[in-house]
Order: structure tokens, then C-alpha cells, then sequence
């Protein structure tokens, strides 16, 4: 599994549902991942290298398990073959209790 | 075997008496008609062979016999070639699995654990020491704390831990603030950072 910064970037950016303005920049940079008002996870991503440069496997091992999704998953959301719908109601379903009737209230 | 090999040696050779028979026979004439000539052409060729005749010793006849017997079987040689095909490919997919692990393996990033005492901020202290995930490959190395689902690269292991450890405080300050609602994994991170962490006041 080989990728790209702009790839990977590119990807999150535009199909992870992330709140308007919710981008932190940092280091790194990361932002919520929030479906329906719900938070399900947060993502972090690397300052991206110039060159069409690859992320380093670790890196974007990490960046799959924020997502929560599996190797073949993460292939397909940056592949472009996984859309912003497809990947909300991946994680729909991965978090039943939270999306059926509504979710969880904040203690 | 051996007898019968014992009994051709006290025996005068068949050749032999034909030998000399065809020897007496054949006398050579001045005038011979189309007939006589086919007729000696015919005894040429018979004294030639008779002339490379060498009686069979034990190896040969042992020989001849295992021919003999092995002929007997069914055709084992395209057996064995299609055998020695399909190792043949066999081999060709092990070697290419054990370069794809080569590779793997080549590609795989050394693991280790390690601990995180504090976290280089005045305001933040720790409860317990956190243990934390160093993955370092070829290129970096990745900090991470699994349980909370952050990680932080860089060069060296130092300089990771050390934006975990932003990494934390960040993910700590943004939990506390947030005012939406949390799924599961966001409330457990939560529950776990408010065990880990006291904030300082004044």
C-alpha cells in the first residue's frame, strides 16, 4: 500500500466529513471526523512533502485506523472508488446505536 | 543366465559354422548370371554381419533384461516429466512468495514500546505514565498511543514523542471544549484523558 501525500490529503480533505473551519493546523494538522452531529473519530495528517513524495508506512497505517477503516477500505476512499456518502454510512453502520435513534447526548 | 552364458562357451558358435560354411560355398566365378550376382550380393551382406558378430558378455544380457522388464510397465517417463512441470511451477510461485516477503519484511517497521512520564507543558500533568508505540522505518518514526487513536512522526523517536505529546494535550483540550456529541470512541478518549491528565490551575 503505497500513496502519496497530495493523494491521501486530497482524499481526507474531501471525503471525511469534517465541520467547515474544524481544520487545526499544527505540526500537524487535524479535525473531527463528525457524522449527523455526531463525533466518531478524529484524523491527523502529516505537513505534506513536496517531490510526489509517498507516506511512510507508518504514517499512513495511522491515518487509516482514524478513519477506522480496514486496508482494503482505505484503498478504495483514496482510490476515489469510496465516496463521501459510502464512507458515512460505512461508519453509520459500524456505530449502530449511535445513528439509529439518535445519538448519545453529551454528559 | 550364467549357465546359459557357461554352455555358449563350450557350444561352436551358429555364426562360426555359418562362417565357414558360406567361406566353402562361395567360390568366385568369372561368369555369373543376374541371379548368381543377387545371390552373392545377398551372401556379402551375411559374412559382413557375421564378421561383426561378438557374442553377448553378462553386463549386456543383464542389461537386455531390465530393458525387457522395464518394458513391461507402463510409460513412466511422461509421468515424471509431468510431474517435474508441475514442481517446476510450484517452485516458481514459492520464489516469488518468498520475494514478496523479502519485501515485507524489508518494508517492516521496527516496533517498540515506550513510556511517557509528562507531557512538556506547565499547565499539564500526569497521573500515570503512559505507554506509548514507537514504529520506526526507513523513513521516520511513528509515536502512537493506540487506546487513543493519535499518533505523531517525525525523524527521530525524540522529536515524535514529543509532538505526541502536543498530540495529547491537543486532543485533551479539544475534548473538553467540544460541545457536540461524542460517539463512542471520542467519549472513551475522553474518560481515559481525564483519568491521565489534571490541569493545573493559576
Amino acid at each position: 500500500m503505497r500513496f502519496g501525500y497530495k493523494e491521501v490529503i486530497n482524499a481526507v480533505q474531501s471525503k471525511a466529513p469534517v465541520p467547515d473551519g474544524q481544520w487545526r493546523s499544527g505540526k500537524e494538522c487535524s479535525a473531527p471526523i463528525v457524522i449527523d452531529d455526531v463525533q466518531i473519530s478524529r484524523v491527523t495528517l502529516p505537513k505534506a512533502k513536496g517531490g510526489g513524495r509517498d507516506i511512510a508506512t507508518g504514517t499512513l497505517h495511522s491515518i487509516r485506523r482514524q478513519l477506522l477503516l480496514c486496508r482494503d477500505q482505505f484503498v478504495d476512499f483514496v482510490d476515489c472508488t469510496m465516496t463521501n456518502t459510502v464512507y458515512v454510512e460505512k461508519m453509520k453502520a459500524k456505530f449502530p446505536d449511535d445513528f439509529s435513534s439518535g445519538a448519545t447526548e453529551n454528559p | 543366465m550364467a549357465e546359459r552364458q557357461q554352455d555358449t562357451r563350450h557350444m561352436e558358435s551358429p555364426f562360426k559354422i555359418l562362417r565357414k560354411y558360406l567361406a566353402a560355398d562361395t567360390e568366385i566365378t568369372e561368369d555369373l548370371s543376374a541371379d548368381a550376382r543377387e545371390k552373392q550380393a545377398g551372401l556379402d551382406i551375411l559374412l559382413d554381419l557375421v564378421g561383426q558378430y561378438e557374442p553377448l558378455d553378462e553386463t549386456h544380457l543383464r542389461v537386455i533384461e531390465i530393458q525387457q522388464k522395464v518394458g513391461r510397465f507402463p510409460r513412466w517417463d511422461r509421468a515424471i516429466y509431468e510431474n517435474l512441470a508441475e514442481l517446476r511451477e510450484s517452485v516458481s510461485e514459492l520464489q516469488k512468495q518468498v520475494n514478496e516477503l523479502k519485501e515485507m519484511i524489508h518494508e517492516r517497521a521496527k516496533i517498540c514500546s515506550a513510556t511517557m512520564y509528562e507531557l512538556g507543558d506547565s499547565q499539564y500533568e500526569l497521573t500515570i505514565p503512559i505507554q506509548i508505540v514507537l514504529e520506526e522505518d526507513e523513513v521516520e518514526t511513528v509515536a502512537r498511543i493506540p487506546e487513543l487513536n493519535i499518533y505523531a512522526s517525525a525523524d527521530t523517536d525524540t522529536e515524535a514523542i514529543n509532538f505526541l505529546k502536543q498530540e495529547v494535550i491537543r486532543l485533551y483540550e479539544e475534548l473538553e471544549s467540544s460541545d457536540g456529541k461524542l460517539g463512542p470512541l471520542p467519549r472513551s478518549w475522553r474518560a481515559t484523558l481525564r483519568r491521565l491528565i489534571v490541569k493545573k490551575h493559576g
